[in-house]
């Protein structure tokens, strides 16, 4: 039976929620074990949903904010206000006000779901402490207003910042994760393994990715941003290819023979863990340059797939690789392309943020797209990210990342 | 015409449009004698695309949109707080909003420059913000820092005045899009079958939004979808549903309230029943309490009016016929955001004028069956509201 099978769904149809009691208590114990370690009473995670904190933590990406005292129960905290001494937080959630939000569903009975944060109810808890450590995750998103509040209704606490410490143990998958992300894998590779039938010369960019987004969203993907797009298209001999991101002329240009299309799938699951894909398509065979620079890409994806092993840095890992690619003369840029994923397309660690250099340990799951810079004379880098690359997911293990999908790493050549 | 290709949605906005409402943000600047304007997390209510015509990734907490009384209006990406003499960071998370084929009269820069910021002050002391409350301590101290002098004056309230009042250009956006959830209620009809499950259905609905000019990653932003399948005529249901769901079988009533992201970043919605079968006399009933109280409540919508009082009256209109109290936000503003102001909840300060454009949609709870509305967009003119929806407002019965 699979894992899914008898699950609660959240909001009726959205998602199978997939928090067993035991690994919704694993992370609580992770939780309060990073924060005994860095010497804080309560923390607040402050904009949750950001790097998938509040969907680990209490299953939902809602909450303004979520206080974790040292025991006890957990608080999720929805809508913005802040509660006057003596004023108790409201059952009633009111989440009709806003049409984005998930309705909180019981993942577990240590939680607890209310309105308006308690900045009183904080500082009672703190009261029993020596010298208070209030932790935070993302304190640099703490708003003035909040810090004004905390300051007034808490004024004995000192704050730390625990992120860091956080994303070293949380990005560890366990045995449970793993399974929601062999899940998010195989819905990766069959929609992938559609898109032969999708692209063809004549269709648009927006009628392709439609259509990789109704497959996605069919096979269970949804409830947080899942990317399904083309995220570069056009005929290398011609020039630079289109980057997504921005705006393009309309009507768009359909696909042509000569095309290389390069789609891109980073999406979840049916229990909602993330993982990632991404080819290219070719409308015809490949010339021999994206043949040089696909297998160069491969090149750099496989130095680095060898140092995804527990106790490497991957700044040290991008540094290395980029004098690697220099020394096969070509180039790279500083694209994020080794990152951990989790209840979202993006955690920590990851390059070009001070969690870059936490150690990768064992069970760490990570994306691998290291990029090579196409030389195009004078045209060179005059598009955003005009480079060749693949993306897969890896699993860190003590013998260096072993990529999970199964999709051989080739370009796909549609006749 | 372009192609917003990080969200799929059609960029009809012309260029006189944005300059509009750049040069109604500096009318207010003006009476304010507001140096700079700041709308804080601009991508938190809509800002971001009615500022800049476009949208885009990125972390919310991050970011604001700068608006002096001349030059270009620059979006800030990213949350770093650059030094003096810096010319700023770049955010490898992020990619340039507003590059290429963008609209002239904006830049962009990475981070936070107090350099900049001064420069579009032009000596002037006061510091305009939208979103205030949004403001980030370590921007704030940053303010404080570089800015000693100057006075954080909060204008979200008067900025959202100017928004809710819609253009002729922006009253197209909203009636095209409405156009598009008349299209996809039309389409329910196909999707809402027996042996479906509701997960289908939503997926259903949501991908045909995304064929007529929806866009966006998220589809519980871009998409947002509430679908209720019952027996109809029968008591609400209780209990958890488990994995993969409600399948709807015949005789079942199916309520959908959706709201959609179009062309140019515009919000529309609807709410409708359908019924798999000959409806029950009291789901006919309900219905057509629904009907009178979406009309009772436009009747009374009219320049002056605040939506507030509307509201209460609906609710009285709701209790005299044995219905519950509809405490949801069954009368909003909508546009860039799905949820602007004027807003049932907070309305104390907003009259309706003329051109605004709102969400109707009273709850009609019976406390015995599941609850049903009747929703749609309305546009206030002198006269009154009109309905810009044009999808029928009966009872819609299948098979």
């Amino acid at each position: 039976m699979e894992y899914y099978e008898n699950s609660r769904m959240i909001n009726r149809y959205e998602k199978a929620m997939c928090f067993s009691k035991g690994e919704m208590e694993r992370r609580f114990a992770l939780f309060r074990q990073v924060m005994q370690e860095q010497g804080t009473d309560v923390v607040l995670v402050l904009e949750g949903f950001w790097e998938g904190y509040s969907q680990w933590l209490v299953g939902n990406r809602t909450p303004s904010v979520i206080i974790v005292p040292k025991e006890g129960k957990i608080t999720a905290v929805f809508g913005e206000e802040f509660l006057a001494k003596g004023e108790t937080p409201s059952a009633e959630l009111l989440t009709e006000r806003a049409t984005d939000l998930l309705m909180p569903e019981p993942v577990h009975p240590e939680i607890e779901y209310v309105r308006g944060l308690d900045g009183y109810g904080i500082a009672k808890m703190l009261d029993s402490y020596q010298n208070p450590r209030l932790g935070f995750i993302h304190l640099e998103s703490i708003t003035w207003a909040m810090k004004q509040y905390l300051k007034e209704a808490a004024p004995q606490a000192e704050y730390v910042d625990i992120t860091l410490a956080l994303d070293a143990v949380k990005g560890i998958k366990s045995p449970e994760e793993m399974q929601l992300i062999r899940n998010a894998v195989v819905i990766h590779e069959k929609v992938m393994q559609a898109m032969p039938s999708i692209i063809r010369p004549g269709r648009t960019i927006q009628q392709i990715n439609l259509e990789a987004r109704y497959l996605i969203h069919q096979l269970g993907s949804g409830t947080e941003e899942c990317l399904a797009f083309a995220i570069q298209f056009g005929d290398d001999r011609k020039g630079p290819l289109c980057h997504h991101s921005g705006l393009a002329p309309y009507p768009e240009r359909a696909v042509e023979k000569g095309d290389r299309v390069f789609m891109l799938l980073e999406a979840n699951g049916i229990g909602g863990h993330f993982t990632a894909l991404g080819r290219n398509f070719c409308l015809g065979e490949p010339d021999a340059e994206t043949q040089k620079y696909w297998e160069l890409c491969l090149k750099m994806q496989d130095f680095a797939a060898e140092r995804l092993k527990p106790g490497a840095i991957i700044k040290e890992i991008f540094d290395e690789n980029v004098k690697y690619i220099e020394s096969l003369g070509h180039r790279t840029n500083r694209q994020n392309y080794l990152h951990s994923l989790g209840y979202v397309l993006g955690e920590k660690p990851y390059l070009h943020d001070p969690s870059e250099t936490i150690p990768l340990q064992e069970n760490m799951v990570y994306l691998n797209h290291p990029h090579v810079r196409i030389d195009r004379g004078a045209d060179t880098g005059k598009v955003v990210y005009d480079d060749l690359y693949a993306i897969d997911t890896y699993l860190v293990t003590k013998e260096g990342g072993v990529r999970q999908n199964k999709i051989p790493r080739e370009l796909i050549v549609i006749e | 015409m372009k192609l917003d290709l990080s969200t799929g949605c059609l960029i009809t906005v012309s260029q006189e449009e944005l300059d509009r409402r750049i040069g109604e943000v500096r009318r207010i600047m003006d009476e304010k004698g507001i140096g700079l304007c700041m709308a804080v997390c601009p991508m938190k209510e809509g800002w971001r695309n009615w500022l800049t015509g476009t949208d885009g990734p990125g972390r919310p907490s991050e970011g604001a949109i700068l608006i002096g009384h001349k030059g270009d209006v620059v979006l800030v990406n990213g949350g770093s707080l650059v030094p003096r003499g810096s010319k700023g960071e770049r955010n490898y998370a992020m990619a340039p909003a507003l590059e290429g084929d963008g609209f002239s009269g904006y830049g962009s820069t990475e981070g936070f420059s107090a350099d900049l910021m001064e420069e579009m002050l032009g000596g002037n002391q006061k510091i305009g913000l939208i979103g205030g409350r949004y403001l980030r301590a370590d921007l704030y101290e940053y303010l404080k820092e570089n800015f000693p002098e100057a006075e954080l004056l909060d204008v979200s309230e008067e900025m959202e005045a100017i928004r809710a009042v819609k253009s002729e250009e922006e009253l197209r956006s909203l009636s095209d899009n409405a156009r598009m959830m008349d299209k996809v209620f039309a389409g329910a009809s196909v999707f809402v079958n027996p042996q479906k499950y509701e997960r289908d259905i939503v997926t259903e609905l949501r991908y045909s939004a995304y064929r007529l000019g929806c866009g966006g990653v998220d589809h519980l932003l871009s998409a947002p979808c509430e679908l209720v399948s019952s027996k109809d005529g029968a008591a609400k249901e209780e209990g958890a549903l488990l994995y993969p769901g409600r399948k709807v079988a015949l005789g079942d009533q199916v309520s959908i309230k959706m709201f959609a992201v179009g062309n140019d970043g515009y919000f529309a919605g609807m709410s409708r029943l359908y019924v798999l079968g000959e409806p029950e006399a009291s789901t006919k009933r309900l219905w057509e309490t629904a009907v009178e109280a979406q009309d009772y409540a436009a009747s009374l919508l009219k320049p002056g009016a605040f939506v507030k009082d509307v509201a209460e009256a609906v609710n009285r209109f709701l209790e005299e016929r044995g219905m519950r109290k509809d405490t949801r936000t069954m009368i909003h503003g909508i546009g860039a955001a799905v949820m602007e102001r004027p807003q049932v909840f907070e309305e104390t300060a907003m009259p309706l004028r003329e051109n605004m454009v709102l969400y109707v949609g009273p709850t009609v709870d019976d406390g015995v069956t599941e609850a049903v509305s009747c929703g749609d967009l309305y546009v206030i003119r002198a006269e009154g509201a009109v309905r810009l929806n044009r999808f029928p407002r009966e009872l819609i019965r299948l098979y």
